[in-house]
């Protein structure tokens, strides 16, 4: 690998949400954390974390900014999320989802930040209406590549469509490792075994996602109607078929509930990303276990790594980390060591 | 999602005008980050394998109290992420002293997720005599 290179690193505060939640970290408690991984970025979930969103006060800033300095941290991305569905009786207007866009963008922009996360399902009209705001405010818009989407994809050639028209500099992606998943991941198999899954059963659902990396998987197409999307994915990644050969077999909830998650991750070769690097300004590195040996025997992060520093990308990698839904109905969570191995195993990568 | 979901503190009984009301209990959100309570779909209680009206129920949260039909429109009242909420059921009695089991489905619709996230947990508890 040529070195060196740019790739910077950076947590995203997802990633601490067990011990948030227990009120075993509080938000300080989670940049003190973040620094003690080596990451020098910092990603946050504002309506997780932030008080009084989404009117936090300027006090709160104040005391945001001295945390940013006495933890040597630089905030990276602002992860917005689109409340489209927030009343019973309809979604919200175009015009009305891109104030909240252009809401978070500026408080974005108030707490440092310079992109922004938008999520996979939010329209290609609501970005675009959107994007005179982010220029003022020097954010960018990174449209979140969430498996089971995928760049080089009918959805992600929409939206490159959209800069080709706007000739925006403020807008691109932000590929999830999620996109990355080689094989589900270990700890995710033993849970279900600890819920009663048939390991003669998990292992047909494990030989089919080895199948579809092999031949590759039906990308999910643009729709504002996501279940229908979502379920045609799964429909024509022969989910439901393969559905239909396990409950005669007697695939019980767990058999069943590994064989869903199976499909909430895929597999794409990372040359995908060295082809999308002009328009990639963020990514997030999600993960569920990185080992003592700081190996995630998940996603490859030696070939996906490689594949940005061929890019050239000098954007932030964040970790995030979703191991703990994995381990917490039975076992210890313990997602500060869990990052600091992934930032580890990222350093060595990019260093060597 | 987690695995503590009650507040091991916070059951107690309700009294309106002296008289027993029902009973309430405190519990945090199933998601990650905090959520208006407008896409909190529903929630529903059993108590002893007892389902509660629906119209028995009440969400309060930073000092405002709802209905579950009043909650739709309740669209600035966030839930925050990892704090107490609390449950109140007005059954219109108070449950008997002594040990109790209690469930709760909380529905929740993120307006990103194709399915709403649908969590049934259940805990015992004891009220005093």
């Amino acid at each position: 690998m040529a070195a060196p290179n740019q790739v910077k690193r950076s947590v995203s505060l997802y990633s601490l949400q067990e011990e948030y939640y227990y009120g075993r970290l509080d938000l300080e408690g989670c940049l003190r954390a973040v620094a003690s991984t080596g990451a020098t970025g910092v990603e946050v979930l504002a309506e997780a974390m932030f008080p009084d969103f989404p009117g936090p006060s300027p006090a709160f800033e104040a005391q945001w900014f001295g945390w940013l300095a006495k933890y040597g941290l630089t905030p990276t991305c602002y992860d917005a999320f689109l409340e489209s569905k927030l009343y019973r009786n309809r979604v919200l207007t175009l015009r009305e989802q891109v104030a909240m866009t252009e809401r978070d963008i500026r408080l974005a922009a108030r707490f440092g930040f310079k992109t922004l996360r938008t999520l996979c399902s939010t329209p290609l009209e609501v970005i675009e209406g959107s994007l005179a705001c982010a220029e003022k405010e020097g954010i960018t818009i990174c449209l979140e590549v969430h498996a089971p989407f995928a760049l080089d994809s009918e959805w992600s050639d929409l939206y490159l469509e959209m800069i080709r028209k706007t000739g925006t500099k403020h807008f691109g992606f932000m590929p999830d490792f999620g996109m990355f998943y080689r094989n589900m991941p270990p700890i995710a198999r033993a849970q279900a075994l600890r819920k009663g899954a048939h390991p003669d059963l998990l292992r047909r659902v494990d030989e089919a996602f080895a199948e579809r990396v092999e031949k590759g998987f039906v990308h999910i197409r643009y729709s504002l109607d996501l279940a229908a999307a979502n379920s045609a994915y799964r429909r024509e990644n022969g989910m439901f078929d393969l559905k239909e050969k396990l409950v005669p077999l007697g695939a019980n909830d767990a058999d069943l509930g590994y064989l869903f998650m199976s499909y909430n991750f895929t597999w794409n070769d990372p040359s995908v990303v060295t082809r999308n690097i002009a328009h990639i300004h963020h990514t997030h590195a999600k993960f569920h276990e990185v080992d003592e040996q700081y190996v995630d025997a998940t996603t490859p992060l030696p070939q996906v790594l490689a594949a940005y520093v061929a890019g050239s990308y000098d954007g932030y990698i964040s970790s995030e980390y979703e191991g703990n839904s994995s381990l917490n109905d039975a076992l210890p969570v313990d997602s500060v060591e869990q990052v600091r191995r992934q930032q580890e195993a990222m350093r060595r990568i990019l260093e060597a | 999602m987690f695995q503590q979901v009650f507040d091991p503190d916070g059951f107690s009984l309700v009294e309106r005008d002296g008289k027993p009301a029902g009973f309430q209990f405190g519990m945090k959100l199933q998601y990650y980050r905090g959520a208006p309570l407008s896409i909190i779909l529903d929630l529903e209680v059993w108590l002893d394998g007892v389902k509660m009206p629906r119209e028995a129920l009440r969400a309060v949260n930073r000092g405002d109290v709802f209905t579950l039909v009043e909650m739709e429109t309740a669209v600035d009242n966030r839930w925050e992420f990892g704090r107490w909420g609390t449950v109140q059921v007005l059954s219109g009695a108070a449950p008997a002293p002594g040990p109790h089991r209690l469930g709760c489905t909380q529905t929740i619709r993120p307006s990103y997720m194709p399915w709403p996230i649908v969590v049934h947990a259940e805990t015992d508890f004891t009220l005093p005599g």
